[in-house]
């Protein structure tokens, strides 16, 4: 049975900022998406484990030609606080494909806005 | 079954045999001896002196500059279905005096189009420039891609400059226009990390470090990205190393693609779709070994067969490539893969049997 929590004011969550929260003995990170709708992830990189509340928010990284870097999709993006693998807060997905011998999706979260509250369902 | 050997060094006695294709000023400056070509900088110390020792020519030369020797050795020898020519005559080694380099190669290319093409239609060859002046490089390609049996361009592995730089790109856009493949070979220059080392056995050994140099340089740096057609060949470097440097530069891709997202696949899918690697020299290694290796490396259509004649570390294409392994194996590194990289249309076994039915 799926269980809520009342995790922040609906103020607290904004684009491009890492909200974490203690749920039992987990952290799960929450942040806001640039459409407007939360995004809750667990707190752990499903590489090594690292404390994902210490990586960044950040845009994906496009380059049309050699030594012409663009910024895409600012907020959408989270790098691990230890090697940097980028992964896509739209889907959980990682930017570059997993190597075959892990998986490598960020967990997502159930989330909502109700009454000026965010709520995460675990 | 056909055979496809990628890697067979012609040559000539001496500079002096490019005097005939030579324009003024360098056909005087070379057939007054002003300059009499490259020599190593290391004693070789093979009973052969770097070749086989039972390479000889008729009047007892040890130089590959008669067409016959390769007819009978290899061509006939082994029944080569295609010989790729490669040289180990590297312009780019001269590292001044860029216009003379480039006329040497287009000597050098003029003569083995005259000499060695002609002679046997089962011989192929590689383009030679001088990688230094790469417009002119590029322009060289352009006039020798011409030739049918010109199949590629030949990168002698450098000591300095790595292929990912963007000076060489002109090379590869004028391979890529040409619809050749591009082929990377060691040197008598070339080093590794910390220089050649203080013996022959040292600087032969570290021949695929220098190798592995170039793969990196040519991936991370956007070569496969910005010529998407482009096929690449590296000769004499071994392939049992291939794994490691796959996963390292994967590694490093998914922490460090935002410095350059211009590479748009895992380096191991470009190796994977557009590298191969000539098997030569094999390292003795076993069956399992080798079928480990293959797995490691994550495709059967990466590797070629390669005899480096007339070189000494040379494999014997019935010894080097273990007959334990899967036939439909031993066929793709025999001759499959090289057919397709270079699109030969040689038949298999099975079907000139139907035909001959």
């Amino acid at each position: 049975m799926p269980r809520e929590h009342d995790i922040a004011a609906s103020e607290e969550i904004t684009v491009g900022k890492m909200h974490p929260v203690a749920v039992g003995r987990s952290t799960i990170v929450v942040t806001r998406l640039p459409c407007g709708s939360i995004r809750a992830v667990s707190g752990r990189c499903p590489h090594m484990g690292a404390k994902l509340q210490f990586g960044c928010i950040t845009g994906m990284a496009e380059g049309p030609e050699r030594d012409r870097i663009e910024m895409t999709r600012a907020g959408e993006v989270l790098r691990c606080p230890w090697h940097g693998f980028e992964f896509d807060l739209r889907t959980g997905e990682p930017a570059v494909p997993a190597p075959e011998a892990q998986a490598m999706r960020l967990r997502l979260y159930d989330a909502e806005e109700r009454n000026g509250r965010v709520f995460v369902r675990t | 079954m056909p055979l496809i050997d990628t890697d067979v060094h012609e040559s000539y006695s001496g500079v002096q045999d490019l005097v005939p294709y030579l324009s003024a000023p360098y056909k005087d400056w070379i057939a007054q001896g002003a300059w009499r070509g490259f020599s190593q900088p290391f004693a070789y110390t093979s009973p052969g002196n770097g070749n086989r020792a039972d390479v000889k020519n008729v009047d007892g030369s040890a130089s590959v500059s008669d067409p016959a020797m390769i007819k009978r050795d290899l061509l006939d020898e082994y029944d080569v279905t295609k010989a790729v020519l490669t040289g180990y005559f590297y312009p780019t080694g001269l590292k001044m005096q860029y216009a003379l380099a480039s006329a040497m190669a287009a000597a050098y290319n003029d003569m083995v189009a005259k000499k060695w093409l002609s002679f046997d239609d089962r011989l192929v060859g590689s383009i030679q420039v001088n990688a230094r002046d790469p417009e002119a490089a590029a322009r060289e390609i352009d006039r020798m891609a011409a030739h049918p049996q010109m199949v590629q361009v030949m990168l002698p592995i450098v000591d300095d400059i790595a292929y990912g730089h963007p000076y060489y790109r002109p090379i590869f856009a004028a391979a890529d226009r040409n619809d050749l493949v591009v082929a990377f070979h060691h040197t008598v220059f070339a080093q590794g990390p910390y220089g050649m080392g203080q013996h022959y056995i040292e600087r032969h050994t570290l021949i695929p470090l220098a190798i592995q140099g170039q793969v990196i340089s040519l991936i991370l740096n956007g070569v496969f990205d910005e010529f998407e057609r482009l096929k690449f060949i590296i000769l004499e470097g071994g392939f049992s190393w291939l794994p490691h440097t796959l996963w390292r530069m994967d590694r490093e891709y998914r922490q460090g693609r935002v410095e350059v997202p211009w590479i748009k696949k895992l380096p191991s899918q470009h190796a994977r779709e557009r590298l191969k690697l000539a098997t030569q020299p094999t390292e003795d290694i076993t069956t399992d070994q080798f079928l480990k290796i293959i797995d490691l490396i994550g495709t059967e259509d990466l590797l070629v067969f390669a005899t480096d004649y007339p070189h000494f570390d040379f494999d014997d294409p019935d010894a080097a490539i273990p007959r334990a392994l899967p036939e439909g194996l031993r066929q793709k590194i025999l001759w499959k893969n090289a057919a397709d990289l270079y699109g030969f249309d040689i038949p298999d076994q099975a079907a000139r049997v139907a035909a001959a039915e």
